[in-house]
This record gives structure tokens, sequence and C-alpha cells, in this order.
């Protein structure tokens, strides 16, 4: 009989009342393989993406689990409950830092060449600039939808606020983002024109 | 409106380019931007969703250290808990509890005991005031006649004292009158005392044995 595979069977909330009951290892490994990798992602990019800030994060939000394990609230789903914790971590390690500022990512940007700009890594800079521009809530909105890709109902619950709210942040979030990103996003558009041109053209 | 609009919009950026909406959302797109701004929009969301997968692993340390915090961990044995303790963990919907609460005054209502009614005979008193006159036939003046009608001299104090059948009717009738006044009686009006009119209650010429039986006890 296979353990891990009775366990993989198990819902996140049953692994939790095992952890719970009987301080369970294997439901505990199992829960960690299934979050463990989204929940440090979640805060490396919300933490100025610190990977040593994250895996501290990650341990500390884990180690909830294993202390304080009637945190859990049976009633509600157990991701949205996690990231609910380790959203109020973040927010509480943005208090503490009162909020470091960030220098302006367009006005950098607009100088910089469109050769250089166009590549994955820099455009993942510039991104983490201008999401550290965002306000906590905004930024949070963001990296839940287009990150964690989880629904507009998920992420309603884990911000405890009506989906209309969340759709219309993500709406005005995206704008913004696009404004602080438009030489970027135009240079993205080029691209992808000279992409289409290039494969058209006969060799 | 605006904001439904907003939600469209929010999940075609994220699913579609502009080429592919269909005419109705190309509209609803229009109201609310150009079309360059969409497509720009639309290209930031999916080079933010591929540049955002990229992000470093856990350290594989996390993992066994959490491990072993756990199997530190004093293992919490689950007490049995009491009758009491699990009623009142015990978690009821809102609807349930006012059912029940609605149930508990109906049956209260309901069964509420009203006070047996028992029957005792009690022997009570009925009072009536009731007028009885006795009639009494005098002579009086007739009206009618030419003879002038003579002034009547009352003292209704001492007339009030004296028992009826004591005042002479000649008195009665005609106080001025000289016999009377040589009989030294004083002067008495008879409309005072014995009324001739209508009298309001019963005659006691109707009740003859009450009127007898008020007689034996006065």
């Amino acid at each position: 009989m296979n353990f891990n595979n009775t366990y993989q069977n198990f819902s996140d909330e049953q692994l939790m009342r095992h952890i719970a009951s009987s301080g369970c290892e294997a439901s505990f490994g199992e829960l960690y393989d299934r979050y463990g990798e989204r929940m440090h992602r979640y805060f490396y990019r919300l933490l100025g993406n610190d990977a040593h800030r994250a895996d501290d994060f990650t341990q500390e939000l884990f180690m909830k689990l294993v202390e304080k394990t009637s945190l859990f609230d049976p009633e509600r789903r157990f991701s949205t409950w996690l990231y609910t914790v380790a959203g109020n971590m973040v927010k509480n390690e943005y208090r503490r830092l009162s909020r470091q500022s960030v220098s302006p990512l367009v006005d950098d940007f607009m100088g910089e060449n469109f050769s250089e700009d166009f590549d994955n890594q820099v455009f993942e800079q510039h991104l983490h600039q201008a999401l550290g521009e965002l306000d906590e809530t905004q930024r949070q909105c963001f990296v839940l939808r287009y990150q964690e890709e989880l629904s507009v109902k998920e992420i309603a619950e884990i911000l405890d606020c009506p989906e209309g709210t969340v759709k219309s942040r993500m709406f005005y979030t995206l704008k913004k983002l696009g404004n602080k990103l438009r030489a970027f996003a135009g240079a993205m558009m080029v691209a992808g024109l000279l992409l289409l041109v290039s494969v058209g053209s006969p060799a | 409106m605006k904001s439904i609009k907003m939600i469209d919009i929010e999940q075609l950026l994220a699913e579609r380019p502009f080429e592919l909406l269909t005419t109705a959302e190309k509209e609803a797109v229009l109201t609310q931007m150009p079309e360059w701004e969409y497509q720009r929009l639309h290209l930031l969301v999916l080079r933010s969703k591929a540049a955002l997968r990229q992000s470093p692993s856990p350290n594989p340390a996390i993992r066994q250290q959490l491990l072993e915090a756990l199997r530190k961990q004093p293992k919490q044995q689950p007490r049995p808990a009491g009758l009491l303790v699990r009623l009142a963990q015990y978690r009821l919907p809102a609807w349930q509890a006012a059912a029940g609460l609605a149930l508990l005054l109906v049956a209260h209502f309901a069964l509420q005991k009203t006070p047996a009614e028992t029957l005792r005979t009690e022997t009570v008193y009925v009072n009536t005031t009731d007028t009885i006159y006795k009639e009494v036939a005098i002579p009086v003046v007739d009206t009618s006649s030419k003879r002038p009608q003579r002034r009547v001299n009352v003292r209704p104090s001492l007339v009030s004292k004296l028992p009826l059948a004591a005042v002479p009717t000649e008195a009665l009738a005609d106080s001025s009158s000289r016999q009377g006044r040589a009989a030294g009686l004083p002067d008495t009006l008879p409309g005072y005392q014995f009324s001739v009119h209508q009298h309001s209650g019963r005659s006691a010429n109707e009740m003859k044995e009450l009127w007898q039986f008020l007689g034996e006890v006065y």
C-alpha cells in the first residue's frame, strides 16, 4: 500500500484535520508539496523579488500550521485561508518597513534601448518596479490574478471584499501598469510586428 | 453598467486579442478605450503572466526543518469533550436557531395552562330602591267653580312633623278659614306635603301585602 498516493487523494482540508488531530507528518509533507512553492513565489513577488526573505516567510507561514493548527478555520477553503494568512504577513512587513520608496520606473526605462528591453529578465525587472509603485492592495490583486491565476471569486474571499471591487481594482491596476510600462508595451508591439514581417518574407 | 463593462473587459484582456473579439465585445471595449490601448494591455497581461511564472524555488532545507519542528511538537491527545462542551461548540445555522426559537414560543403559548373554572354558590342580596306611595282621598277646592280661590299660607316645617291623620281635611282644604284659625292649627300647604299630581313609583294599593308588611316592621 502506497501511503503517499493515499495522501495525494485527500483534500487540503482533510490533510489539515490530520495535522491538527495527530500531527501527521505525511499530511504535512503533502500540504507543503502542494503549496510550498506557490507561497514562496507569492512572497517573492510581494517582497521585492527577494528569495531569502521569501524563504523566511514561507518557513514562518508553514510553522504557523505546525504550531497553531487551531488558527485554521474549517469553515473556509484551505487555499484561500493560506493566502489570507500570507497576505496579512506581507501587510505586516510593509508596515514594518513603512513602505520603502521605489525609484520611478518609466523615466529610467524611456532612455533604454529597445533591443535590451525586449527581454524577459528586463521586463520582469520593470514589472517589479511598476508593481512596487502600486498600492499594496492593487499589487496583491495583480499577483493573485496573473501569477497565482486565482479566480476573481477566490481573490475576493482572500481580500475579504466583493467580487465587483476586485474586478474594478484589476481593471484600474492594469490601466495604471499599462501607463507605467507604456514604452515597453509599445516596443513589444513593434517587436511582434517585426517578427511577423520576418516570418512572412522569403528567405 | 460601467462596472459590468469593466468586468468583461478585464476578462477579455486576459483571454483574447482585439481581433478575436466579437462585434459586441469590440463595441463594449471601445466605450472604455481605443483599440491600440486594448492591444497594449492585452500584451501586458500575457507578458506579465509569463514573467511572473519565473521565480526561484524555495530552499529545500525548509521542508526538512518544518518536518523536524512538527516531530518535536508535543502531540495533542484528543480529549473526549464533555457533553456540555460539545453542545457549546456545536454550530447552528441562523435559520435553524430562529426556527427553534419560534417553535419554543408557539409551544409556550399553546401549552400555557389556563386556571380551571370552579363553580360555587354565593348568596347575594339584591337591593332595589323603590318609591311606594299611599293614595289618600282628600277634598279639594274645585277650581273650575266661579268662587275665587283663596290664598293658602304654609309652614312646612311644622306640617312635616305632623302625622298625616292629624291634619284636618278642612284645614288642609283651607287653613285661612275661620275654623282653621279657631282650631289653632298651623298653616299648611297641601301641595307641599301631598302631591295631587302624578307620582313616580308604585301605589301601595297595588302592593297591599307589602304595605302591610312594612306596617308591621315599622
